[in-house]
């Protein structure tokens, strides 16, 4: 079969599951962002009013950029505890397609729920604010920025699913982590407005840089280091992170042919 | 014959039974309303003070009111799934099939099934703030926890009719995850936990206006605000809980029969 023929295969299957699964996918949307949302209108009454607009467009485009991240990296990585116990991957590798390429289409139901998620989350904040939070200043820098965020999310969640299908990925520390970044991994607040100590944490994680490019292109905001070194770092991280799921999926196909996947069939 | 009581005192003895080899959990209950104000007031503190917050909300202890908002969010929360998920849980294991042949009907089985939990929860995590009641306000502190309590006990009344409703649909669902899920903090975002009303879209306004939370939340205001709050305020929400008691327990007596008789008919699992 073409590599073509075998992709579009994949997509298929992706879009069919998607709409078997319509009203789990809404479920997921929401859930996680309805509860963020709780939190975050609470954390929006601290606000002094003068400069409640700015916040709420901030925290606006916070929450699409976590939504992306934390749907696509939870989407690929998470769901190979599904994939390996029904037994698919094995099912893939005798029809000799990779069981990468099929995890590698899975941002279409990642980035499907954040859609939905974001189009929720701006219906309920909107109001909040005086300015239109959904415009972008520099939609170049805007679209650069989501796009930063989608291939490093999309390589880490590869990252993540490879080594799972050998040591398992405890999901209860993704979780953890997953929620952590929301507000050390700069993505709620501007990172020249975190404390010292969170600003030091945010310097290492690799989200940071395309969220600030996020918050140039969207709001105008002016980002902690020049937009140039901001391009160069963005995609620096961005070819690091890609090659290393490239090597680490080599890896793991490599081990998995030679001595079989940790978990064997329905568990 | 089997009575409803013979049901509650069933699920009393394996909530019981569950707790006690729980501890963990007892335990994460008591933590838990202090680590949901601390990320508020955290993630707040980002942007502004909790004085604006005081002042926005109207509120003269913003601490107290927030362990009060989380403790009602929490045992909402937990009342809603105590039902629901009784519904999924035994579809998942395969046992609803047998509970629907049983001969208790399925609203006595749902309702009395999810009131020792009801019950237990809101109790263990009021109890869980009172040592920061006593700090933050003293006896006066104390007392007005026993009357947040008494709101949030009285609020459970409509909110187990609401879950039966929300059971009995998930019973036509036939998805592999719990969409309960999205209802309970849907609930609490058009319920005004931790902000007003009015900051919402009007449609989510009006939807959190016929929903029970929203009264409780309006009562525990109250006594947050004031020492000894207007009556007349206070009874406000009392009535609007009171009407809502009936009309959602009227609803889900009459829908579950038609759920059960469906489901009877189409299967289950």
């Amino acid at each position: 079969m073409s590599f073509y023929r075998r992709l579009k295969a994949i997509l298929w299957l992706h879009l069919l599951r998607l709409w078997r699964y319509r009203v789990s996918l809404l479920n997921s949307a929401l859930s996680t962002t309805l509860w963020i949302l709780l939190f975050l209108l609470g954390a929006l009454m601290f606000t002094p009013s003068h400069t409640m607009a700015e916040t709420v467009s901030v925290a606006f485009w916070g929450i699409v950029m976590w939504n992306i991240i934390s749907n696509v990296v939870n989407l690929i990585s998470g769901w190979t505890r599904f994939y390996l116990s029904q037994g698919f991957v094995e099912e893939h590798m005798l029809a000799d397609t990779s069981p990468f390429l099929v995890l590698l289409c899975r941002p279409i139901t990642g980035l499907s729920m954040s859609l939905l998620a974001v189009a929720f989350t701006y219906f309920i904040i909107e109001a909040l604010s005086t300015i239109p939070i959904a415009v972008a200043v520099e939609p170049t820098v805007l679209t650069l920025g989501i796009l930063f965020l989608i291939a490093m999310s999309t390589s880490i969640g590869l990252i993540l699913a490879a080594l799972s299908f050998r040591i398992g990925v405890p999901g209860m520390f993704v979780e953890i982590l997953n929620f952590t970044l929301l507000i050390v991994g700069g993505l709620t607040a501007p990172i020249a407005n975190l404390p010292d100590y969170l600003r030091a944490i945010a310097v290492f994680i690799p989200f940071s840089y395309p969220a600030e490019l996020i918050r140039l292109g969207a709001t105008g905001l002016k980002p902690w280091l020049p937009l140039d070194v901001l391009i160069s770092i963005s995609t620096a991280l961005c070819l690091a992170v890609s090659l290393l799921a490239f090597i680490v999926i080599a890896w793991m196909e490599d081990h998995v042919r030679k001595h079989g996947l940790r978990a064997i069939g329905r568990m | 014959m089997t009575s409803w009581i013979d049901v509650f005192r069933a699920q009393l003895f394996a909530s019981v039974c569950w707790y006690r080899n729980n501890k963990w959990m007892i335990f994460s209950s008591f933590v838990w309303p202090y680590l949901m104000v601390g990320f508020l007031v955290g993630l707040g503190s980002l942007s502004g003070s909790i004085e604006n917050y005081a002042e926005r909300i109207g509120v003269s202890n913003p601490l107290f009111f927030l362990l009060s908002s989380t403790v009602i969010a929490m045992s909402s929360l937990l009342i809603v799934f105590s039902v629901t998920r009784f519904a999924l849980e035994n579809r998942w294991l395969g046992t609803l099939p047998y509970i629907l042949l049983s001969p208790v009907r399925t609203t006595v089985i749902f309702i009395a099934s999810g009131l020792p939990d009801a019950i237990i929860t809101p109790t263990i995590t009021v109890a869980s703030i009172v040592p920061a009641a006593l700090y933050l306000e003293g006896l006066a502190g104390g007392l007005k926890i026993l009357a947040v309590l008494a709101i949030v006990l009285f609020g459970m009344m409509p909110l187990v009719g609401f879950s039966v409703l929300v059971g009995s649909a998930l019973l036509f669902l036939r998805e592999e995850s719990n969409i309960a899920d999205v209802i309970a903090p849907l609930v609490l975002l058009v319920s005004g936990i931790y902000y007003p009303l009015e900051i919402l879209p009007e449609v989510l306004q009006l939807v959190g206006l016929a929903l029970p939370t929203t009264y409780v939340v309006e009562a525990a205001k109250l006594i947050s605000a004031y020492l000894t709050p207007e009556t007349r305020l206070l009874l406000t929400p009392v009535y609007v809980l009171t009407a809502l008691t009936f009309g959602y327990n009227l609803i889900a007596s009459l829908v579950i029969d038609k759920a059960e008789r469906a489901v009877k008919r189409k299967g289950v699992l």
